[in-house]
């Protein structure tokens, strides 16, 4: 299996730029979606700048705070985006929004890829991911959340008590899982 | 190399702390805020029982505020019924007449 990105149109001739994770696996990418990457372009325009950009693609760009299945899968949002990132103006867009969100999974993996889109100055990437991860708060009891995002209840038992009392209304009707 | 080791370990718990600290533990608190201010105002009263860092920051104004900054913010509507009270009240000397 090879990690590097395929042009799904093959006519086209665009750049590439070779982007290299934390694991050192090397991303071959379509300088379009490079260039989302806020971080990528910026460290692209120095070396402009200091006159290597001669090198074309074989200037290899490092991003050691990301992981390769964390970059495949923003890469692959990427793809994605230009007719992902149109305002919902309806409930039913709305919805199908909300069910593309939940194809990112767990909120431990969605912590990961909202850490690489802001480190890599992802605009859209990370409206995308930390919406798609509040939608993982709602409706969930306080022990999910506290299980998948690793957070401590730190209330004395009486106080914990006491507001959840206050609030009982407010735990029906919420998801199992 | 037994020293370099230990503060390896300390550097470790350090982080550990520090993650315990966070709102969503590895994420930088301003982007756990973006998330936050996200979720709809009915699940708020849940979110406020998750721990003393979520607690105080749903309560502070500035967490409303930010939601009207961000444009999540929701209009809501509210109906307050009053219960007719039903304990006795001591006989009032004092009436409402002049």
């Amino acid at each position: 299996m090879s990690n590097t990105s395929e042009n799904p149109n093959p006519s086209s001739s665009s750049a590439k730029i070779t982007l290299k994770t934390s694991d050192n696996e090397l991303f071959e990418v379509e300088e379009a979606v490079a260039m989302k990457f806020c971080t990528v372009k910026q460290y692209f325009e120095d070396e402009k700048d200091n006159d290597v950009a001669a090198r074309g693609s074989s200037t290899v760009i490092p991003l050691p705070n990301v992981h390769s299945a964390v970059l495949a899968r923003l890469i692959s949002y990427c793809k994605k985006l230009p007719q992902s990132n149109a305002v919902a103006d309806n409930h039913e867009e709305e919805e199908t929004k909300k069910k593309e969100r939940k194809q990112y999974g767990t909120p431990g993996d969605l912590v990961d890829l909202i850490s690489a889109a802001n480190y890599l100055d992802f605009k859209e990437g990370l409206e995308f991911f930390n919406q798609a991860l509040a939608d993982h708060i709602q409706n969930k009891s306080v022990e999910y959340v506290r299980k998948f995002f690793g957070i401590k209840g730190d209330f004395e038992p009486h106080e914990e008590e006491k507001y959840r009392e206050e609030y009982a209304w407010a735990f029906e009707g919420v998801d199992e899982d | 190399m037994g020293q370099a080791q230990s503060s390896a370990e300390n550097y470790e718990k350090q982080q550990q702390q520090h993650q315990q600290k966070q709102l969503i533990p590895g994420l930088p608190d301003e982007i756990a805020m973006d998330c936050l201010v996200r979720v709809p105002h009915q699940f708020h009263s849940n979110m406020k029982l998750v721990c003393r860092s979520w607690r105080t920051l749903i309560m502070h104004p500035s967490f409303y505020k930010e939601r009207l900054r961000s444009g999540t913010a929701e209009h809501m509507v509210c109906l307050i019924q009053p219960l007719p009270i039903l304990i006795p009240s001591p006989p009032q000397n004092e009436t409402e007449s002049p």
